[in-house]
């Protein structure tokens, strides 16, 4: 019953946005709400779901012929878990414990086990939506590809859901070891990041080794059958074809793990919320303060308000960190790799690489998604803004400044490695390092233009506007969008032209563009801002 | 000092604050009471710029806010009845942040945030982040962001909720100090008797309109402000 309460509660805070107009302080019509949720889906189960779709038609006629099916549900499960725990784990810790209504809830007569039930299955819906997306097409395409029977079909379907709350678990557990930690230390937001990056680096190194497993796998599946004789491999692949034995050992296990999870959770709920409360008293040191210009102190605020967030930024700035790693990795890998290329490719090898260069620097920085939430971020503080004497582009100025700071930075670091290790001439330089940069000031206005379109101001736990709200989708949405777009007129008329002409064109559109909305955020956004 | 002309400001059909004119001096208190909802906060807040009116006009020291709402800003400081202030940051990185946005420069921010922190006994915390701070603490540090910058003209919306008698009672002083030097100003405030003894003039307000205004002997003549107020909330 109060479960129920509180799990409405945080639906409605969570999903709000599908179903009410906050502008004009109306609820959506049912055709908005649609198109809202369909968006969703066409994002979530067309993106990723089209990829898990493309590896399960890549291996799972190899396996069935080769009688390995259950190999093929260890490799989907696998990726079911990693993809639902690094999609879960860096707002769980926040989802679980860092709610702004954590005071009130506490105040209420309301058991723990409720609070964190609720702000569990909040957890579920993001941890359990990755896996299923990563689960359910190849079970789809595998049931295509054997046959449909009742045994594949329900045992399938139970094999994605303990998965699923797998993922929630191994989730939960991670956002428990980030909390115990944190209460600890003093330098909570840096540590947060730290073991978060930790566990995304530990992701993408079984990723990169899973690549080149299901490239031998497709090869000669045959060679993988002594994985069998690895305990709980088999059965745990069995689960996933139907066999009933151990799909019932699967799912009386992941409820036990669930049940232990609970009790860990419950147990320690009320002490972490407490602890995190509480702030070492620091007494304050007099300190020369130097005045700051106005845009100055802007971005300056924004920059604390960023490095004062993990989630904000695991979530929202991861691109700068890939656009590190990967200057590195071109750095150290590149020359030689260049060099062996250059034996065997066709000539315009250096013009190829030097568009490859510029464009995945430009995508990569493009999944930063700073300025998307940074208007609804302000929250319940927007006040302080508005009362100030500051113009309204001032504001949105330094909102994008942070942004372009915080990403460009690093793609600029990006770029100069990638020239160092190509040695281009003096356009494919220029557009190394220009191009990049366009990407980021479009990606930068076009998100907050969906920020202050898309506006919430209302929430409790920042990890809703940060990663859940529809500015933020619409600008990933958007940036895969324009990528794809850009990729598809190469193919179509850009062909014709040299790589080097067509990036170039490339980058005047995105340059126009990013005017284009500049120009909308300075007449119109300032006007939409004061409104809010 | 603050001259509010026909202010009407509606929330879909239903007007929150209707035609309301009024006129504060320099040197003056200006109380403004109402029952919940009255209009007291949409009205504060339209003065203070942050919400967008739909008719009337408000000046500050003549300047129009409409035409020129910066530098109406520049010269008034507002404090809300529930300050939200950016937990992120030490109280005294906000107080910095004020400052640079004024402009005030660095040896008087000093002096004047040392002096301030001193009489509101907050030194000691400004080094620790804001989420930390109590209800009452924050109060504190947005009076103290308030006066940073020696506005001509301060809004506040029910001050002294969350401050304790002794920083309520220095709040008191300082409202005073303030219109002493020619400032002025206007908050509301549920408490009565504090209306009563504070302020020079006091305006009352019901579903949006104003019903009285003027100075305390007018307001209230022999009665108590508590028996007029009750008085005309019957009506």
């Amino acid at each position: 019953m109060m479960l129920g309460i509180l799990i409405r509660k945080q639906l409605r805070e969570q999903y709000a946005g599908w179903f009410y107009n906050p502008k004009k302080n109306k609820t959506r019509s049912h055709i908005a709400t649609f198109g809202m949720i369909l968006m969703t889906v066409v994002f979530g189960f067309g993106v990723f779901g089209g990829l898990m779709t493309a590896l399960g038609l890549s291996i799972c006629g190899p396996l069935a012929m080769a009688g390995m099916d259950w190999l093929y549900f260890v490799i989907v499960g696998m990726i079911g878990l990693l993809l639902g725990v690094v999609g879960g784990a860096f707002s769980a810790y926040t989802n679980l414990y860092k709610s702004k209504d954590n005071d009130q809830l506490l105040s209420l007569p309301i058991p723990p086990g409720d609070i964190i039930g609720s702000r569990i299955i909040s957890v579920f819906l993001i941890t359990g939506l990755f896996s299923l997306i990563a689960v359910l097409p190849p079970l789809v395409v595998y049931w295509i590809t054997t046959g449909f029977t009742v045994k594949k079909v329900v045992g399938g379907l139970l094999f994605a859901l303990a998965i699923a709350l797998l993922a929630l678990v191994l989730g939960c557990l991670l956002g428990l070891v980030v909390a115990k930690i944190s209460t600890k230390l003093k330098n909570r937001s840096i540590i947060t990041v730290l073991v978060s990056l930790i566990v995304m680096g530990l992701y993408y190194f079984f990723y990169f080794r899973f690549q080149m497993l299901l490239q031998k796998i497709t090869q000669d599946p045959t060679a993988f059958r002594k994985l069998e004789e690895i305990p709980g491999v088999k059965p745990f692949g069995l689960a996933g074809t139907g066999e009933w034995g151990p799909l019932l050992i699967m799912l009386a296990g992941t409820a036990a793990l669930i049940a232990l999870t609970l009790y860990l959770l419950i147990r320690s709920f009320y002490r972490i919320i407490s602890d995190t409360a509480q702030v070492v008293k620091v007494n304050y040191k007099a300190k020369n303060e130097g005045q700051k210009s106005v845009s100055r102190a802007l971005l300056g605020k924004e920059l604390k308000r960023l490095t004062s967030s993990p989630g904000y930024m695991l979530n929202a700035a991861l691109g700068s960190v890939f656009l590190i790693l990967a200057g590195g990795a071109v750095l150290i890998k590149g020359p030689e790799l260049i060099a062996d290329m250059r034996d065997v490719a066709p000539p315009e090898l250096d013009s190829i690489l030097t568009v490859v260069a510029a464009a995945v620097t430009g995508l990569m920085a493009g999944t930063n998604t700073l300025a998307a939430p940074s208007v609804s971020l302000e929250g319940k503080s927007l006040w302080v803004l508005r009362s100030l004497p500051v113009d309204s582009w001032e504001i949105l100025k330094a909102k994008l400044n942070n942004h372009v700071l915080v990403t460009g930075v690093p793609a600029l670091f990006c770029s100069l490695c990638c020239i160092l290790a190509l040695k281009p001439d003096i356009p494919g330089l220029l557009l190394i390092l220009i191009f990049p940069q366009l990407c980021i000031l479009l990606f930068a206005s076009f998100g907050l233009m969906m920020g202050v379109l898309r506006a919430n101001l209302t929430w409790t736990n920042e990890m809703v506007p940060v990663k859940q709200s529809l500015a933020v989708l619409l600008t990933m949405f958007g940036g895969m969008f324009y990528g794809a777009a850009l990729a598809g007129l190469y193919f179509w008329i850009g062909k014709k032209l040299s790589a080097v002409l067509y990036l170039t064109l490339a980058s005047v559109l995105t340059a126009v563009l990013a005017g284009l909305i500049l120009l909308w955020l300075k007449k119109r956004g300032t006007k939409r801002f004061e409104e809010l | 000092m603050l001259r509010i002309e026909h202010l009407t400001k509606k929330y879909g059909s239903k007007a929150a604050v209707d035609d309301l004119s009024l006129h504060i001096a320099p040197g003056e208190i200006y109380g403004f009471i109402g029952h919940n909802g009255a209009g007291k906060t949409t009205t504060l807040r339209s003065v203070a710029g942050i919400q967008q009116f739909d008719t009337g006009e408000v000046f500050i020291d003549g300047v129009d806010l409409k035409r020129d709402p910066l530098e109406c800003k520049r010269r008034m400081a507002y404090i809300p009845d529930n300050p939200d202030l950016y937990d992120y940051m030490t109280g005294m990185k906000y107080l910095n942040f004020i400052a640079d946005i004024f402009g005030v420069d660095t040896a008087a921010r000093k002096e004047r945030i040392a002096e301030l922190a001193a009489r509101f006994e907050l030194t000691d915390n400004l080094g620790q982040p804001i989420a930390a701070y109590s209800h009452g603490m924050k109060q504190k540090l947005a009076v103290i962001s308030a006066w940073l910058h020696e506005p001509r003209l301060i809004l506040m919306d029910e001050p002294f909720v969350g401050l304790d008698p002794k920083a309520s009672h220095l709040l008191k002083e300082m409202m005073r100090e303030l219109c002493d030097r020619g400032g002025a100003i206007f908050f509301s405030t549920h408490v009565l008797e504090v209306a009563e003894k504070l302020c020079d003039k006091v305006a009352i307000i019901k579903e949006g309109k104003l019903i009285r205004s003027g100075t305390m002997e007018e307001v209230k003549g022999d009665d108590s402000l508590e028996e007029v107020f009750l008085e005309l909330e019957a009506e």
